[in-house]
């Protein structure tokens, strides 16, 4: 066909995208108004709040008392009036007041314990490594915002007085107080310009509003162009037409990037000028005077402009590719949130310190974008990285739109089968029982799990340690075991309970210490690339597990995920992953999934090249113990690695080497693959029933 | 004319122990229509009409098989976008875009179709006269009612002038004022000498409208003919008789 004619028929869907996008109250909403109204109500909102509480904290007047029975009068030139004269003194840059009770030691006490008074002072003299002295304790209430306010006013006060004894002293010695209290004087300039800092500030926060800005700008349209469709019974009707996938695709693509390129551009906008106007009040209350030089920001925002493009066309294909799946608007909504969750976790790495801009890291989608956003907001250019970035947004936003196309093609997503593929929120009644469950409700399921997870799960762990992160195994297996139970699935199916073969556990011993040898060294390369991702790891685990004995964390380390994260990923997920997918496909994204799922960009590569492993042995044999048996080792090696870290250096030397030889790493895979494949092979599946 | 032959679709349904197992929705089906004449598919529920049809319209590829349509200057075409190019296909499933007026939606569609400005403009207002569309044609098609988007639908059919039309299960669900509008029209352009492929449930609808008969089960053909020789061959009175013998002596053939 004439290029001509291709492009009058892109043009034609493209308006017809364009306008049908344009006439929904709903995407102009999220287009216009949200960025435009909600920046400046956070921006305002936590100004006010942050004045209120600033304003509330020093006005207010705490109520204290002092104890100084057992304080020696005059000794070091004490004076109990002074002393309360100076803590009654209404200064005038000290905008709080505090009032002096009269309460004897033991009441003071209860009285603190009742609330009564937010603070006290003991005074009493005491023999200290200097001699005889008044030493004064301020007793207040940690858990109470207030008494601790208290308290540093006390202490601000407290050094006040330190001071004024200090120099009376000296006075009276005949020596010169300014001299001996001040011998030399200390001042700190900050020589980073003002633009670097206001940038460095933005650099935090703004690579991260704006990567979910420009998903939130895409997924509307995204959803409208392709669930939409299906959902209003267009879709047919565009089928009917004489145009191609690609020309489809492609008018569909550039109305859905437009769409993301101009909410994107007026987030950044509005974000812009709300910092601008933030960092103004911020300074003016210091009395400072804001001197950036708007300039200066110019060529830095025309290459995040720019970028922003790049990124918007890629996370539009993106997003255009997850909600095609989708049948309708409820079902793609439920894809927004894992969605959401991976984007943004990519986004945050902006926040991790001192992490270095590579080559490398300028490949990794998302991530490069965060990054070079943050650098180029302290005016770090490195053209040649910005190059990376542009590039490979282009070429992963060209390998979605092929990966659309293709997916446009299969008759399977355009003529699926009716009815909700959605059960969780059916009720329970109406549904048949058996079966396993739905890809939505699979991916329903696993965002619960993740949110899980990630609130509650951070919390009991910090709270409970070891234990906490028991809960959250138990979490984990919970939200899947509540779900089939609700949408009446097959539990043997759902979970692929099946006993193994004899044989087949020798096979997943063989290919898993194959697998253990592959990763091994996959981490380790990785670790040399991302050594604070490693140590934050490292540090969590130590953290987690102080005080905990070998067979405890054997149990809750080990045993626990063996358990419950089989029955969410190897069980639940790949199951329906499975019946959707093509088992290639569902291999990849349950082993994507776990990787994502452990929340850190080594383990993402080494824990997703497990999970394609378990899922393929689940595909194989269609038993869950056998990867339950898999994972328990895997895990059980780790925590042996913590605990007797020498034997095992002494028993596998190899493994332990930081850098290891060219030999060494040959060995290592020929060994790894050899096992992996022997294990593989001892996997085969039951001679196929008869027909 | 749109001819196809021996045409397969296989699909693959997930059954017990998430196994796949592969089933042909039409299996082997070749069929002929003829320009001036209007064809009927007619079959139970899952007999594979709407995949046939699908197939036909090319909104689906077969698995096997080939469709070929001869336009009005008698050239044969199998390229997709061709075939496309020269059918008007109306569906239960094929719906309006509701934030446009129906001139608008014609206009893009016009172009998508390969018409340019001027002539998509006078084509319009052709169509508008033919099918009465003037008291609407600028209002957004959410607020039509049924009646009038569904003579929009025919408008859109008709907008490229195709010489193929293939209408499956236009009237379901119609009353009758509308079911009308569609008959005439195929009637109307049946004698234009344009060639209407059409399937319903409503038997004698069929009886009085198809030259020509094709009876579908279980992604077969078992039977063709005009609707007097399909009487005349089952020994019945009415075509929905007719249908019901067809069936059963199928179901009985299959299960001796």
């Amino acid at each position: 066909m004439k290029t001509s004619a291709k492009m009058t028929k892109i043009k034609a869907i493209y308006q017809k995208e364009m306008l049908d996008l344009l006439r929904d109250k709903k995407t102009l909403i999220m287009m216009l108004v949200v960025p435009l109204i909600i920046y400046p109500l956070i921006m305002m909102g936590s100004i006010l709040m942050g004045s209120a509480i600033a304003g509330s904290l020093q006005s207010d007047e705490y109520q204290i008392a002092v104890v100084d029975d057992k304080a020696q009068e005059g000794m070091n030139g004490y004076d109990g009036h002074a002393l309360r004269a100076l803590l009654r003194d209404t200064e005038d840059e000290l905008k709080y007041h505090l009032k002096i009770e009269e309460f004897s030691e033991q009441s003071c006490k209860e009285a603190l314990a009742a609330e009564e008074i937010d603070a006290y002072i003991e005074v009493e003299a005491q023999d200290t490594e200097d001699g005889r002295k008044n030493v004064f304790t301020i007793y207040y209430l940690s858990s109470k915002t207030t008494s601790s306010t208290a308290a540093n006013m006390i202490e601000e006060k407290l050094e006040r007085y330190r001071e004024q004894v200090s120099r009376q002293l000296l006075t009276k010695l005949g020596l010169e107080p300014e001299l001996l209290l001040k011998p030399v004087e200390i001042s700190r300039s900050d020589s980073s310009a003002t633009e670097e800092r206001v940038g460095s500030m933005l650099g935090m926060i703004l690579p991260f509003l704006m990567i979910s800005s420009i998903l939130l700008g895409a997924f509307y349209p995204a959803v409208d162009a392709t669930a939409g469709e299906k959902e209003r019974g267009t879709l047919e009707t565009l089928l009917t037409l004489p145009v191609g996938n690609d020309e489809l695709i492609i008018g569909k693509f550039f109305a859905v990037s437009t769409v993301a390129v101009a909410s994107a551009v007026l987030n950044l906008v509005s974000m812009l000028f709300m910092s601008i106007y933030f960092y103004t009040v911020v300074q003016s209350d210091d009395a400072q005077t804001l001197d950036v030089e708007l300039t200066n920001f110019v060529p830095a925002l025309l290459i995040v402009v720019l970028c922003t493009v790049a990124f918007a066309l890629f996370i539009s294909a993106v997003t255009m590719c997850v909600t095609t799946f989708a049948k309708s608007f409820k079902e793609a909504n439920n894809y927004a949130t894992p969605l959401m969750l991976v984007v943004m976790f990519a986004s945050f790495v902006a926040f991790v310190p001192n992490i270095e801009f590579t080559g490398l890291l300028a490949a990794v989608p998302i991530v490069n974008i965060s990054l070079l956003i943050s650098d180029i907001l302290v005016f770090e250019y490195n053209f040649s990285i910005i190059m990376i970035v542009l590039v490979t947004n282009m070429v992963y936003a060209a390998l979605a739109i092929v990966l659309l196309i293709r997916l446009y093609n299969s008759e399977d997503l355009m003529f699926g089968e009716e009815g909700t593929s959605i059960q969780i929120f059916t009720g329970r009644g109406t549904l048949k029982s058996g079966g396993v469950p739905t890809l939505s409700d699979a991916v329903l399921v696993l965002a619960a799990a993740l949110l899980l997870l990630l609130y509650v799960g951070s919390i009991v762990q910090v709270r409970f340690l070891l234990w906490g992160l028991l809960m959250t195994q138990l979490l984990i297996i919970g939200v899947p075991l509540l779900a089939s139970w609700y949408t009446k699935k097959d539990m043997k199916e759902t979970f692929s309970i099946q006993a193994p073969k004899p044989v087949w556990v020798l096979g997943a011993v063989l290919s898993e210490i194959g697998c253990y040898l592959i990763v091994i060294l996959l981490s380790t390369l990785l670790g040399s690339l991302f050594q604070q991702d490693v140590q934050a790891v490292n540090d969590t685990m130590n953290y987690i597990l102080e005080g905990a004995g070998f067979v405890q964390a054997l149990l809750i380390i080990a045993l626990a995920p063996a358990v419950c994260e089989e029955a969410l990923f190897r069980g639940y997920f790949f199951s329906a992953a499975r019946k959707r997918l093509r088992p290639a496909a569902a291999i990849f994204l349950s082993g994507a999934v776990f990787g994502v799922y452990h929340l850190s960009l080594v383990k993402f590569f080494t824990t997703g090249l497990l999970g394609i492993l378990f899922c393929y042995v689940v595909y194989r044999t269609g038993s869950i113990f056998l990867t339950a048996l898999m994972h328990f080792l895997n895990n059980a090696v780790a925590v042996c690695v913590l605990f007797y870290p020498e034997l095992m250096e002494q028993l596998f030397p190899v493994l332990f080497s930081e850098s290891p030889s060219l030999i060494e790493i040959c060995l290592l895979v020929a060994v790894g693959v050899i096992c992996l494949s022997a294990g593989l092979w001892l996997l085969k599946p039951k001679t196929a029933v008869k027909e | 004319m749109i001819k196809a032959e021996n045409l397969i679709k296989t699909f693959a349904k997930t059954e017990k122990k998430s196994k796949r197992v592969e089933f042909n929705a039409v299996d082997g089906i070749s069929i002929e229509a003829f320009d001036g004449e209007i064809l009927g598919v007619l079959g139970p529920n899952g007999a594979g009409k709407t995949t046939l049809l699908r197939m036909l319209g090319k909104l689906m590829s077969p698995t096997e098989g080939m469709v070929t349509i001869t336009d009005e200057n008698g050239r044969e075409l199998t390229q997709e976008l061709e075939i496309k190019q020269h059918i008007g296909y109306l569906s239960g499933n094929t719906k309006l875009y509701k934030r446009f007026s129906a001139r608008e939606m014609l206009l893009l569609l016009g172009e998508i179709y390969g018409m340019a400005r001027k002539e998509a403009e006078n084509r319009i207002e052709e169509i508008v006269k033919i099918l009465d569309l003037g008291a609407f044609v600028d209002n957004r098609i959410e607020r039509l009612s049924t009646g009038q988007s569904q003579r929009v639908s025919i408008a859109r059919c008709l907008l490229h002038s195709p010489q193929v039309y293939i209408f499956d299960e236009p009237t379901l669900g119609l009353d009758i004022i509308s079911s009308r509008a569609i008959i005439d029209f195929m009637k109307q352009e049946k004698s234009l000498g344009k060639t209407v492929l059409y399937s319903t449930h409503y038997m004698e609808e069929a009886e009085f409208l198809c030259d020509r008969i094709v009876m579908i089960y279980q992604g077969h053909v078992i039977a063709k003919g005009t609707p007097e020789e399909l009487r005349a061959h089952t020994h019945t009175t009415n075509l929905r008789d007719t249908f019901l013998k067809l069936i059963e002596d199928e179901t009985q053939g299959g299960l001796a």
